[in-house]
């Protein structure tokens, strides 16, 4: 990869074709090369670009006064915000609430979901008996369960818990099972000729097998549980990120309420990082690269 | 060194070590049943490696699934060693063509899978698997995942795995069959080194007939749809081959005979689905 690297770097002018061609062979650009590997220092530049373009539009915005600082905060007000959240401490009551909130909730998804979604893979007739009424439950909003679970869970941490696991469990059932389809049966096969009897094949064979894929599953899940939260936290919450900023809506607090979404953001993005660590962790041989 | 020759021929006189008798097999589809194996007669006899070979689609693998009790027959009767076979055991072992190694096992590991299922002490599993993994020549990648073996050492490991069981026969579903044609001829020889060194009772597919005809002592040919035993062809090239006989004349002879066969069959094909 690094050595292409420096007769290639001129990126704009070959993307634009200011330089024309000196022979009759045309340059074909490095900058459209579909699915392959482009200069290091090319995706390095785009991967500043996609975060510099943004910071330096909002800029553009709030301090060059094209719209109303009570509607956009700019980038300095928030970090000083974040500052002071920081400094005294609130923002970490409100991290901890919501964490563990999606903690619980996600755990409890995932210890039922996980079982259940083997048992859903493996059996045609466990197949029968859960995929069409999980199918259904699947298209139903979790959000909009939200007024039955106040009125038969309360209002308490427990109704958070339940919105949370209701918005993953679903989608995990069907991921999972998914992933026991993708273990080759001639797999199994080899497994009952070396004397496996089924049990043996469900717990030595299918579970490792699909290990890879439930980790991922659950990565991909957390995220959207980890959106939940916010939503959980609009039902009589009086802690968490999501209460922060609806409290700070309340008061026109929009630095705050930035500070709250970035904060999301950022320990959403720190779940992804460790639930990676755990796949190269957990099933190394699953990494594709030897 | 190994006597096989006298083996065999004692072998033969006594009951076979696979017998399968009237054999028929049928799916259900849409169109109503569709018969795969019809009539098949066969038996292998102890410390024999036999092979079947037919065109592909003509039953070869479920004959095999059958044999291993992975699969049910319609009607007819499977005997190993005289016992009729019902369901998948330990004492037929099995390697496929791909995708079989555990990936998340090491090399050792994966041979010494069956062996944890039986319920054998940690002591003898390390001697059998040491053992195994010496004759396929790969104890330098005991502690290897397959992810970075290449096709032949994976089917290398499969074949170690299968044979470290221990089981009555081994049966074989075209397992060079993705493997390029320079380690497929290698693992050819390295098949028959390996049987004249186990003594295992062998049944592979193939539908490769120069690597039946190397590889076999006896050959069944199948026919196309459905299944039939069409042939049965002892192969006169005795125990003691390697590459080179692939370049007598014998070795052409036989070929060319197996392949007029299949070739029958092939042709019979092509005119069904043409008309
Ligand atoms: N489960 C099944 N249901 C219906 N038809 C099948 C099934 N398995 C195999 N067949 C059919 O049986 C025939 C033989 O298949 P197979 O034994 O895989 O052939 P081969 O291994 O010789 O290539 C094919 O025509 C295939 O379509
Ligand atoms: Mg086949």
């Amino acid at each position: 990869m690094k050595n292409q690297a420096s007769s290639e770097l001129s990126l704009p002018s070959t993307a634009v074709g200011a330089q024309t061609p000196k022979k009759s062979e045309k340059r074909r650009s490095v900058f459209w090369n579909i699915r392959s590997d482009i200069p290091n220092s090319l995706y390095y530049l785009m991967v500043s670009f996609s975060i510099v373009i943004p910071l330096f539009a909002w800029s553009l915005l709030t301090y060059g006064g094209f719209v109303d600082r009570l509607f956009m905060p700019t980038p300095g007000s928030v970090l000083m915000r974040g500052f002071e959240l920081i400094q005294n401490g609130e923002i970490f009551q409100d991290i901890m609430a919501s964490l563990s909130r999606v903690a619980w909730g996600f755990l409890l998804s995932a210890a039922l979901s996980i079982p259940l979604g083997l048992l859903i893979g493996s059996f045609k007739t466990m197949e029968g008996l859960f995929a069409p009424i999980l199918g259904l439950m699947r298209y139903m909003p979790a959000a909009a369960f939200i007024p039955l679970i106040i009125l038969w869970v309360g209002l308490d941490e427990p109704a958070k818990i339940v919105i949370i696991f209701l918005g993953s469990f679903f989608y995990n059932v069907l991921m999972v099972s998914d992933a026991v389809k993708f273990v080759p049966s001639d797999l199994l096969k080899v497994s009952y000729t070396l004397g496996a009897s089924r049990w043996d094949v469900f717990s030595k064979v299918i579970l490792p097998a699909t290990l890879p894929n439930i980790i991922d599953t659950l990565r991909v899940n957390i995220a959207g549980a980890w959106n939940f939260v916010v939503v959980a936290e609009l039902v009589a919450a009086s802690s968490g990120l999501g209460y922060r900023i609806l409290q700070a809506q309340r008061f026109l607090k929009t630095d705050e309420i930035f500070v709250g979404i970035i904060v999301i953001g950022l320990i959403g993005l720190g779940i992804d990082f460790l639930f990676k660590l755990l796949f190269r962790l957990v099933v190394p041989w699953a990494i594709d690269k030897a | 060194m190994f006597n096989i020759l006298s083996n065999q021929l004692l072998a033969m006189t006594s009951i076979p070590e696979l017998e399968i008798n009237n054999l028929n097999k049928s799916f259900p589809t849409k169109d109503g049943e569709l018969l795969v194996l019809e009539n098949i007669n066969m038996k292998v006899y102890k410390n024999e490696f036999a092979c079947i070979v037919g065109a592909s689609g003509c039953g070869k693998s479920t004959l095999l699934n059958i044999i291993a009790g992975l699969n049910q027959q319609t009607s007819g009767e499977i005997l190993l060693e005289g016992r009729p076979v019902n369901g998948p055991g330990a004492d037929r072992g099995m390697v496929f063509q791909n995708y079989t190694l555990y990936p998340w096992l090491t090399v050792a590991e994966n041979i010494e899978f069956g062996l944890k299922l039986k319920g054998i002490s940690s002591s003898e599993r390390k001697e059998r698997v040491d053992h195994y993994i010496e004759i396929v020549g790969l104890s330098k990648f005991a502690k290897s995942l397959p992810k970075t073996l290449s096709g032949g050492m994976k089917q290398r490991t499969a074949i170690a795995r299968a044979l470290a069981n221990e089981p009555d026969i081994l049966l074989m579903d075209e397992p060079f069959g993705a493997l390029d044609a320079q380690t497929k001829g290698v693992l050819q020889e390295f098949m028959l080194q390996v049987w004249k060194q186990t003594q295992k009772t062998i049944l592979m597919i193939t539908h490769d007939v120069e690597e039946a005809v190397f590889l076999a002592q006896r050959i069944y040919v199948l026919s196309s749809r459905p299944g039939r035993i069409k042939a049965e062809v002892d192969i006169p090239l005795g125990v003691d081959r390697d590459f080179s006989v692939k370049r007598t004349e014998l070795f052409q002879l036989v070929k060319q005979e197996v392949l007029d066969l299949l070739r029958e069959e092939t042709l019979k094909v092509i005119s069904q689905e043409i008309s």
